[in-house]
């Protein structure tokens, strides 16, 4: 479990992280999504004690991180796979690990077969490596010491197809076996598959949280049919609200069922008939995007 | 029928993945002892390239030397030219500003190669790695000066062999112990001035240039030069390998000029590490 109290942090005049607060539940994985520079990556920081918060407080498992004893068998941590020394094999990155938390060497082999590097590719040094395999080794890494929560930065930047739903399901087995996992991905559709809540960050505020059903619930019904005048007279004269969308269609503010039945008693013929986008998230993420993509053209 | 198998294949094995995680007992979940922190920092040190590379040029100076030694006679006291206190000061003179780098890099690369943040999520006490980090160089440091201070002695008997005369294994006490405290003070001068830079190639600039410079303003001004006598440390630490016991005032000097050059940046390294923010 990770919880997070009215978390601010400040650099100088810029407000990087502001007032956020929010539960990771165990059982569940927990997608943190926003775009690049919105707060993501510093509030994980802050949560590990890499970062000290301006104010609030973080927990992870009840306590401040720096109060975990021996962390790495409560937390695995994997903020940056690329953050490592290049002139280093992999194995004894992996070794490295091991050593501080007090785990065999015969763990580190586990682990690699864990997340599918050979002994070969073991011996190699973090130079030659690339980031999908960089990811991998980061998440042996943060596998380790068998800890109960696991906190990702953008671990599915690099993987391969294969590596992505590798790890979805990776990801998803362990928070079924009571694991508490946060991730943080720009991508709305990478959160959309892997997590089971979101948060929305954006400009270091949460502006939406929920279970994915709730977020990315269908929104209302589009209806397309080629009378459409029949259709709009028989939705008014229903009550039900409706706007014209650009490709001819008609989004209706109601079930498809409603739609489709309303359309077969009035014999209105229908070319088209779906639960409408879930245009709130996406148009929201959309948004902080841009404004996020506008700040940085200007500087 | 094949390709929804070599779909679903990845979910599998990451199911398989996440099983295998939960079958092994790791025991009971301990606090991380200092020593496991200490010997982590040592391998720290020798497992990268450029720490392999530092012994290897260790050893190939030390090689070097040691050959020359054999064939060259120095003018001064043939008599002394192959002995062993003569091998052992011809060799640790260069490599006394050689290995201070280990020191350097040990304290910079957690920053330089940005691993800060796995070894600090690992162990959020900072200071428990920063003082196995000084430890660890430093013995390092002793270690290799011991490793060429027992090597002199075959060397020397060889060289003695091949010139042809009596071998002379008589120990100068002034001269082992100084080059071994100048090596002390010289690690932990390497692992200050890494502390308080934190970046390996500026640390390693100023270690070698910052004192020369203090030298030469001395030089340069000379109604600064008594003062800059008490705060330069390259010069204060020169008496310690003359082979003579230092003078009360060269002791005084050595202890004011490792104060400024150690004690202080340690103490602002620390504060840095402690404050810093790891990204």
């Amino acid at each position: 479990m990770i919880t997070t109290q009215n978390l601010v942090r400040r650099y100088g005049d810029f407000t990087a992280v502001n007032n956020v607060s929010f539960t990771a539940e165990p059982g569940r994985v927990t997608g943190f999504l926003g775009p690049n520079g919105a707060g993501k990556s510093t509030t994980m920081r802050v949560l590990t004690g890499l970062t000290p918060a301006t104010s609030g407080s973080a927990t992870v498992l009840g306590k401040p991180f720096k109060e975990l004893v021996n962390p790495g068998r409560h937390v695995g941590v994997l903020l940056d796979a690329s953050a490592q020394h290049n002139g280093r094999t992999g194995r004894e990155v992996l070794m490295i690990s091991a050593k501080t938390m007090g785990l065999p060497a015969k763990r580190v082999d586990h682990m690699m077969d864990v997340v599918g590097l050979t002994q070969k590719e073991g011996k190699r040094r973090l130079g030659n490596y690339s980031l999908g395999m960089r990811q991998r080794l980061g998440l042996a890494n943060a596998l380790m010491g068998d800890p109960r929560v696991l906190i990702l930065d953008e671990p599915a930047n690099g993987l391969d197809p294969a590596g992505i739903r590798w790890m979805r399901s990776l990801l998803g087995s362990y928070a079924d076996q009571g694991g508490t996992v946060l991730l943080s991905s720009h991508l709305l559709n990478e959160i959309e598959r892997i997590a089971d809540d979101i948060l929305v960050i954006g400009n270091g505020e949460i502006v939406a949280r929920g279970t994915k059903e709730e977020l990315l619930r269908p929104n209302g019904t589009v209806v397309k049919t080629p009378n459409s005048d029949v259709l709009t007279e028989a939705l008014t004269s229903a009550g039900l609200a409706f706007t014209v969308t650009g490709d001819g269609g008609l989004h209706v503010e109601a079930e498809p069922t409603d739609v489709g039945v309303l359309a077969a008693n009035n014999r209105v013929v229908l070319s088209e008939l779906r639960p409408g986008d879930n245009q709130g998230l996406e148009e929201m993420f959309l948004n902080l995007t841009a404004s996020n993509a506008r700040t940085e053209a200007a500087a | 029928m094949s390709t929804q198998t070599s779909t679903e294949a990845p979910a599998e094995a990451g199911r398989e993945a996440a099983a295998e995680l939960k079958q092994s007992d790791l025991g009971p979940i301990k606090p991380i002892p200092f020593t496991s922190l200490l010997g982590v920092e040592f391998r720290k040190q020798l497992d990268t390239r450029s720490g392999q590379w530092l012994l290897i040029a260790v050893a190939a100076i030390a090689a070097i030397v040691m050959a020359v030694t054999i064939f060259v006679e120095t003018g001064i006291d043939p008599a002394q030219s192959w002995s062993w206190m003569t091998f052992f000061n011809n060799t640790s003179q260069p490599l006394l500003a050689l290995i201070p780098i280990i020191a350097i890099l040990a304290a910079t690369s957690e920053w330089s190669a940005k691993t800060a943040m796995t070894t600090f999520a690992l162990e959020p006490r900072r200071a428990r790695v920063i003082w196995a980090k000084i430890i660890s160089s430093f013995v390092i440091g002793m270690g290799l000066l011991t490793f060429i201070f027992l090597l002199a002695a075959p060397m020397s008997w060889i060289g003695s062999m091949v010139n042809g005369v009596d071998p002379n294994f008589e120990i100068n006490n002034w001269l082992v112990m100084g080059f071994f405290a100048a090596m002390a003070i010289s690690m932990l001068l390497g692992s200050a001035f890494g502390l308080v830079l934190m970046n390996a190639p500026v640390a390693i600039v100023s270690y070698f240039i910052l004192p020369t410079l203090l030298t030469l303003v001395g030089f340069l001004i000379t109604s600064l030069a008594t003062f800059m006598s008490w705060i330069d440390v390259n010069a204060s630490i020169l008496p310690l390998i003359m082979g003579m016991e230092p003078t009360t005032e060269e002791w005084q000097k050595i202890a004011v000029s490792s104060v400024i050059w150690i004690v202080v940046p340690i103490a602002l390294g620390f504060w840095r590490s402690m404050k810093r923010e790891v990204k």
